[in-house]
């Protein structure tokens, strides 16, 4: 399982670094070209939102990993190691949840795509789209991940399994 | 379904799931969709078209390219460049290292636009100068949270970036309202300062300027001082939009770094990339969650319900204004203010344009009360960074907190009851903007 979350992590770190310089990149030739050149490039009004769907659903997906999504902890501080320990695997069964539904909306989301296109330029909506049924997905393996860390590793003294 | 009903799993829902630890981003996932699978009228397709649709704003490009622009900014030391050239503006007043510290966030919020970036960055520098001359660690842990939130106010700002796309009001109106607000802001704890070291008997910092060095720091401060004016520029004279703006000012500090600098590598530009996407990512994932979540808030006519619920305390714009601060500042300490103003703002400005405030009053006065959020004890995320900085617990640096925390209250209370602090600027610049 740590495994391929590593692996899914390397890989997904590339997809996020390159999708921002992409975004970037593709904002400013936009701007260059319309004050510059007097001229709009229809693939880069799709690439830009393209770059940023994706980068955020996969970010997302990432950010369970690093557990860099906004929470309060008001709870866990006043449990005893091995209640604290089963309160983490409740959190990770949470999250895997909203996984589990960003994945259900995501098939439907999918389906529509192929059947909308873009309209500057013609493309199929189903390369946007799938970033929510991805980005669930990953979402639901590193949730996955966090559960069964936590459910094989014991307790530390502090009640929160080694990473 | 009824209207009682479902708004009780909504809030309710949401309310449990977040005091319980859950992610904010699933707890507002979870309640939404038991709604919607409760509603025979809704599908689960709902769910990932609205996520979508939220993420998908142009407006909200520019949260990436300003993370960017501050991330880069504080890695090739521009950061310190600011410092200096605060030092020479400020630093010979009695509490020097005190108004070196509020002045850098001043001229850091008008090129960042993230008051964390401000705290990370700025804080890193200035805290441990502080603490070795002798500043008192909880007021050197507090000046430098309350003066973070400068960075949010005085334009370039990202909450006033969300706020725009959430409100549908002009970005760069609004970045030219914070002007004054900010400034005031910064003029107030430059005034606490100065209280601080006349009590604490500290004098300004004595420092022999060598031959040329001022010239010198007067023109490396022009680097940082180019950004700005490539942002609040291109806004206010309309040559460009705050998100072309946001993409602009990142490609000009790899620039600026490139001719001055020359720090960056690629293993760097990557590495701030990558914290760039996942801290957007964490944002937009929020927004998109929290956009579901207001769609189905209005779908059951929840702003109708608020309005009357409102409208029987008060018709008064004041006291609409004083509780949306109340509102906002509890949401502010407890919540990212990416969701909360998707969730809120929505429901908020129809009333207030009824009762008659402006749309970009409202967003000064929202930011503001998010901004005392981040210092506000026990959760205020730019308080905590400043602790971990000093390396003091929480409340070593209470005393100091709780007296910007109040002087910033009454501003914004100050801000309610005087919209021309906030509108005299857009009026004069951007009158296109106003209405009427």
């Amino acid at each position: 399982m740590a495994r391929i979350a590593d692996i899914s992590e390397k890989i997904l770190n590339h997809l996020i670094i390159w999708s921002g310089i992409l975004l970037l990149a593709a904002l400013f030739v936009q701007v260059v070209n319309r004050y510059f050149l007097a001229i709009s490039w229809p693939f880069i009004q799709m690439l830009i939102p393209l770059c940023f769907v994706w980068l955020s659903m996969l970010g997302s997906a990432v950010a369970v990993r690093k557990k860099l999504h906004f929470d309060i902890d008001l709870i866990s501080g006043r449990l005893k190691p091995k209640a604290r320990r089963y309160y983490a695997m409740a959190i990770a069964l949470s999250v895997l949840l909203g996984g589990i539904i960003t994945v259900w909306g995501g098939v439907g989301l999918i389906k529509l795509g192929f059947v909308k296109k873009d309209p500057s330029t013609g493309a199929s909506m189903i390369y946007a789209y799938a970033s929510v049924f991805m980005g669930g997905m990953l979402i639901c393996l590193f949730a996955c991940e966090q559960f069964w860390n936590r459910w094989t590793q014991p307790p530390t003294s502090e009640g929160n399994p080694k990473t | 379904m009824s209207l009682e009903v479902s708004l009780l799993i909504l809030m309710g829902g949401f309310a449990i799931l977040f005091a319980l630890g859950v992610p904010l981003a699933v707890a507002l996932l979870i309640p939404s969709v038991a709604v919607i699978l409760a509603d025979p009228a809704l599908s689960m397709v709902v769910v990932a078209m609205r996520i979508y649709s939220g993420i998908d704003s142009f407006v909200l490009l520019a949260i990436p390219g300003f993370m960017f622009s501050a991330f880069v900014m504080n890695r090739i030391g521009m950061t310190e460049d600011i410092v200096a050239i605060s030092d020479l503006l400020v630093g010979r007043i009695r509490g020097g290292l005190g108004h070196v510290n509020v002045v850098s966030s001043m001229l850091m919020g008008g090129v960042s636009g993230s008051s964390t970036a401000d705290v990370a960055g700025e804080g890193a520098i200035i805290i441990p100068v502080m603490i070795e001359k002798g500043y008192d660690k909880g007021f050197t842990a507090a000046i430098t949270a309350a003066s973070s939130t400068i960075g949010n106010i005085i334009p370039p700002s990202i909450l006033m970036v969300i706020y725009g796309a959430t409100a549908n009001v002009s970005v760069g109106a609004l970045f030219i309202a914070g002007y004054i607000p900010g400034v005031l802001v910064g003029l107030q704890q430059l005034g606490i300062t100065y209280y601080y070291a006349v009590k604490n008997n500290i004098g300004g910092l004595p420092r022999a300027w060598a031959e040329g060095e001022k010239k010198r720091t007067l023109i490396r401060g022009l680097a940082p001082l180019s950004v700005m004016v490539v942002i609040i520029g291109g806004i206010v004279f309309g040559v460009v939009t705050s998100t072309e703006a946001a993409a602009l000012a990142s490609v000009w500090v790899v620039v600026l770094d490139l001719f001055v600098y020359r720090k960056l590598s690629w293993k760097i530009i990557r590495e701030v990339m990558l914290e760039t996407s996942l801290l957007t990512a964490v944002v937009m994932f929020c927004v998109g969650t929290a956009t579901l979540f207001g769609w189905l808030m209005a779908y059951y006519q929840v702003i109708d319900v608020t309005e009357k619920v409102i409208g029987y305390f008060t018709y008064d714009s004041h006291v609409f204004l004083i509780v949306v601060c109340v509102l906002f500042l509890i949401l502010g300490t407890f919540m990212d203010p990416a969701p909360a103003m998707m969730i809120f703002v929505p429901v908020l400005v129809p009333l207030a344009q009824k009762l008659g405030i402006h749309p970009l009053h409202l967003g000064i006065i929202v930011v503001m009360t998010m901004d005392i959020g981040k210092i506000t004890p026990p959760y205020g995320i730019s308080l905590l960074m400043a602790c971990s900085i000093a390396k003091i617990p929480l409340m070593e640096s209470m005393k100091w907190t709780m007296v910007f925390f109040v002087a910033f209250v009454a501003l914004t209370l100050a801000i309610v009851f005087w919209p021309d602090l906030a509108l005299f600027l857009p009026r004069l610049l951007v009158p296109q903007f106003m209405g009427g």
